[in-house]
């Protein structure tokens, strides 16, 4: 008996699923407007002032707005939510004048309380929404706790913001996603879940959020920048990039986030009609030099070994040409970048007289500390050591490969347990401060230190200090320009590369921009039929 | 003496979940390094690592932290609460277990009849080309990786074919909330529950589309399991003397098979079908990562990348006390269809030791 029923069930079950697999494809009209982008992974939560990762605010980001934000493409900054801001003599009170009739997706109104509460939530541990989140992250890490003495309301259109300290860089803090403007009626209504029912001013409201799954936005029709072009857009997670990448050559998916190199030969082929668009990122990976220790103290050696190594080779064989080589500790998409500074030219020869000349004509022995884990500024830390090892070998310098656990890397890094490590850094607000005074300058080479070439150029540090306190930006420019050829000629760093990222996307997608701090935009993309 | 026996079983698994616990926070501790720099990052701030310190109570000697974790879990029911999601875990938990059920019952179904059948018919038939093809088909089944199985799949039904997507639970294009409609968080039976209320097919229809490609990658090894686990319990059977006698008699071979070996049979198969469920039940790491299935087994793997530790620890017991359950439901059962175990546990006590 249990034989027959078996074979029945079995039979049934073919017919069902040959049956489920004939089925026709199921069509709605609505699929015009409504794209869907398929990320690596899912949001951690909706709160920008709560996450620090990528998910979480490439979703926020078109949600809400800040008051002052990047221009599309740049990492300048324009007008957001305020329509035009007053910096006091002193560089010490920031005025920002609101832009008037702007509405939450609630219908409550955007004015002085909803941005006094929005920022005073993360700097105030008395304010009443403090305790609904474990950490504010962001205002942490880019060090406006210490920073902010007062965030004051003026009148219903006017907010001041008080420093103890000038710091240019401000500005570019607010246009970071945990400076966006929250509902405050929504933030009291949901308390800690705010975070998943995030209400905002900005172009897409939030309609769900299935765990795992997707994140639904619609478009706000009372935006106040005009009118979405897309009805609906649909993040969806694919947490394996193969599986992502079948999802967009099937159709699926209209843009695919993160596709690897090998990825994007891929969709060439298999769909060549598929855009494609790169951009270098906003990040740099390098090798620290320890210049405290041993032969690394003398820059003559530094500069030898900047020439030793074939960076073009690198960026070739680990990168798959998803990359640039660096010449400078920062990006060229950043404002103050200097394009006067040419790179040590790859030539072991005039390495080795070099190091000859710097008392070490047959080299020397050392140890290279690398990475443990993937980044998206280095995605194979060991094969990038290995080259660097062969480099060297041939300029004579013979380097040993040493690794740790991740944490215990962090920390022995920061402390100067290296000869020379590799490492990293991506930038969040695209203010040339974020990489030169947080990676180089004198102040941050104390143990557990940021700087861990333990750089410590006092001309270099003042340089730093001085472009923070001034907030006229061409004078900041000139500064860090000024920075970088210091750094250059001291070569505490071998920088690397900055890494590229590509986008595919469908052919109808249109007006989409990779936005330099890794955001993701929406707001004037359109979708149009073939 | 059924429920005796059912008792004991019991009362034996809880010393083992004890340790389990105890083995999960040991090896929580042996992470190198301080966890709560771990977790913090390349953009540790003093702050943040003593935050971190300070809520999973890692100030205090490991025994009182081992103490207070299990009187939480014990008495409060209190699974923890996630660090990477500020949620409690059971949240995370109610709606990633669903889906998790969702895809092992689909995976079951196919496994188990299919496992059976190829078992039977390659034992009956021995040596011939039906037990080859059965033989290499299970061979297949349980040596092929889970995510090139899963990648030939979605190549094949939905690249060439273009009969099945690639990915996910459900199409964009169905007009259905899961955060706020769903019901039983299983799309199966949300689309079962709207068609016979009236409510439209097309739900039924898409979520069954979603499910076929995980299902048939996920019931590959436990199919192969079954099926070789059928074919030798089925030949040690068929090789009984009772089974001679009743062939000697004149009964039909049919009869036989059905009525005098299956039976016989039934028990280690039985025993390795349980395994399986207590398995499939667990979560599936590489099915769900590969299908983009948003049910425990992923939610796992996001906590260990972002090492969220009490998300990992309460993941990790939950699959633990699910396979735990699973045995002791198939130890019972196995007890249940077979006498001399209920005598053994029987004679066991009177023997005293």
């Amino acid at each position: 008996m249990r034989l027959i029923s078996t074979s029945v069930s079995v039979a049934a079950l073919t017919a069902i699923l040959s049956g489920i697999a004939t089925l026709p494809q199921i069509a709605f009209g609505q699929s015009k407007s409504v794209l869907i982008y398929g990320r690596g992974g899912d949001s951690v939560s909706l709160d920008p002032a709560k996450e620090t990762d990528g998910e979480s605010l490439n979703v926020c980001d078109n949600i809400f707005d800040t008051l002052v934000q990047f221009k599309d493409g740049t990492t300048e900054i324009e007008p957001g939510l305020a329509q035009r801001w007053d910096v006091s003599s002193n560089g010490l009170t920031y005025t920002f004048h609101l832009r008037q009739n702007v509405k939450f997706h609630d219908g409550t109104p955007m004015n002085a309380d909803a941005v006094v509460f929005s920022l005073l939530r993360q700097h105030d541990a008395k304010h009443e929404a403090f305790k609904f989140a474990q950490m504010w992250s962001y205002w942490q890490d880019m060090g406006m706790d210490k920073l902010v003495a007062a965030i004051e309301k003026v009148d219903e259109k006017t907010v001041r913001i008080v420093l103890k300290s000038p710091s240019a860089p401000f500005l570019a803090n607010m246009a970071m996603s945990f400076a966006s403007v929250v509902s405050p009626t929504a933030v009291r209504k949901h308390k800690q879940e705010f975070a998943r029912n995030p209400v905002g001013t900005g172009p897409f409201k939030f309609v769900s959020w299935t765990k795992n799954e997707k994140v639904v936005l619609d478009a706000f029709q009372e935006f106040w920048g005009g009118q979405p072009k897309l009805a609906r857009v649909i993040f969806r997670s694919y947490p394996d990039s193969a599986t992502r990448l079948n999802a967009f050559l099937a159709k699926e998916i209209h843009m695919m986030n993160l596709p690897t190199p090998d990825q994007v030969n891929v969709i060439r082929l298999k769909r060549p009609e598929a855009k494609i668009i790169e951009e270098p990122a906003m990040n740099v990976a390098y090798l620290a030099f320890n210049t405290t220790k041993g032969p690394f103290a003398n820059p003559k050696v530094r500069q030898a070994l900047n020439m030793a190594v074939n960076k073009e080779a690198i960026i070739k064989g680990v990168y798959a040409g998803m990359g640039i080589p660096a010449v400078n500790p920062i990006p060229p998409s950043l404002w103050g970048y200097n394009t006067t500074i040419s790179p040590y030219a790859f030539n072991q020869g005039k390495a080795k007289q070099l190091l000859a000349e710097a008392g070490y004509p047959k080299g020397f022995e050392s140890e290279l500390f690398y990475l443990p884990v993937s980044r998206p500024y280095m995605p194979d830390a060991k094969r990038v050591a290995e080259a660097i090892q062969a480099d060297f070998k041939a300029v004579g310098v013979k380097v040993q490969l040493t690794t740790h656990e991740w944490a215990v890397y962090l920390d022995k890094t920061k402390r100067g347990e290296h000869p020379m490590a590799l490492m990293g850094w991506t930038g969040d607000n695209g203010d040339p401060d974020n990489f030169l005074n947080v990676l180089l300058s004198g102040d941050n080479a104390k143990p557990p230190a940021s700087n861990i070439a333990f750089y410590d150029n006092q001309k270099v540090t003042q340089i730093l200090r001085d472009a923070q306190k001034v907030t006229v930006q061409n004078k900041r420019a000139d500064l860090y320009r000024q920075a970088q050829k210091l750094i250059h000629q001291d070569a505490p760093w071998i920088p690397i590369a900055h890494s590229r990222v590509a986008m595919p996307m469908d052919p109808k997608v249109q007006g989409f921009i990779l936005q330099p701090n890794g955001s993701r935009r929406f707001f004037r993309v359109s979708l149009n039929g073939k | 003496m059924f429920v005796r026996h059912a008792l004991q079983r019991f009362i034996a698994s809880i010393p083992v979940l004890l340790l389990l616990t105890l083995a999960l926070f040991g090896a929580l501790k042996l992470i190198p390094g301080d966890i709560a720099l771990v977790m913090a990052g390349e953009r540790a701030t003093p702050e943040r690592v003593e935050y971190i310190r300070e809520s999973l109570h890692l100030n205090d000697p490991w025994w009182m932290q081992y103490g207070l974790y299990l009187k939480k879990l014990i008495f409060e029911a209190d699974l923890g609460h996630s660090l990477l999601h500020d949620q409690p875990i059971l949240t995370l938990f109610s709606t990633a277990i669903p889906a998790t059920i969702e895809l092992a019952t689909a995976a079951l179904l196919i496994a188990l009849p299919l496992g059976l059948l190829l078992g039977v018919v390659s034992a009956v038939a021995r040596r011939s080309w039906w037990d080859k093809i059965a033989s290499l088909v299970a061979l297949t089944g349980v040596s092929m990786p889970i995510f090139w199985l899963a990648l030939l799949l979605m190549w094949f039904f939905s690249l060439n074919l273009g009969w099945l997507p690639t990915s996910g639970r459900l199409s964009d294009e169905v007009l259905f909330d899961p955060a706020s409609e769903s019901v039983f968080r299983m799309y199966v039976l949300d689309g079962l529950f709207f068609g016979l209320s009236g409510r439209g097919w097309d739900l039924f229809f898409s979520a069954c589309r979603y499910l076929v490609l995980p299902a048939v990658a996920l019931s590959t090894i436990p199919m192969a399991h079954i099926c070789r686990m059928t074919r030798s319990a089925m030949l040690d059977v068929l090789q009984q003397d009772y089974i001679r006698t009743a062939r000697a008699k004149g009964i039909s071979k049919f009869k036989i098979i059905l009525k005098h070996a299956a039976r016989n049979a039934a028990l280690p198969v039985v025993t390795i079908m349980f395994l399986q469920a207590g398995a499939l039940f667990g979560g599936a790491v590489i099915t769900e990562t590969m299908f983009a299935w948003p049910g425990l087994g992923k939610l796992l793997v996001e906590s260990i990348g972002s090492r969220d530790f009490p998300m990992v620890q309460s993941g990790t017991l939950f699959v633990g006390v699910v396979f735990v359950f699973f045995n002791l439901l198939g130890d019972l059962v196995v007890g249940w269809l077979d006498p001399r175990i209920k005598q053994s546990a029987a004679q066991g006590r009177g023997h005293g030791s």
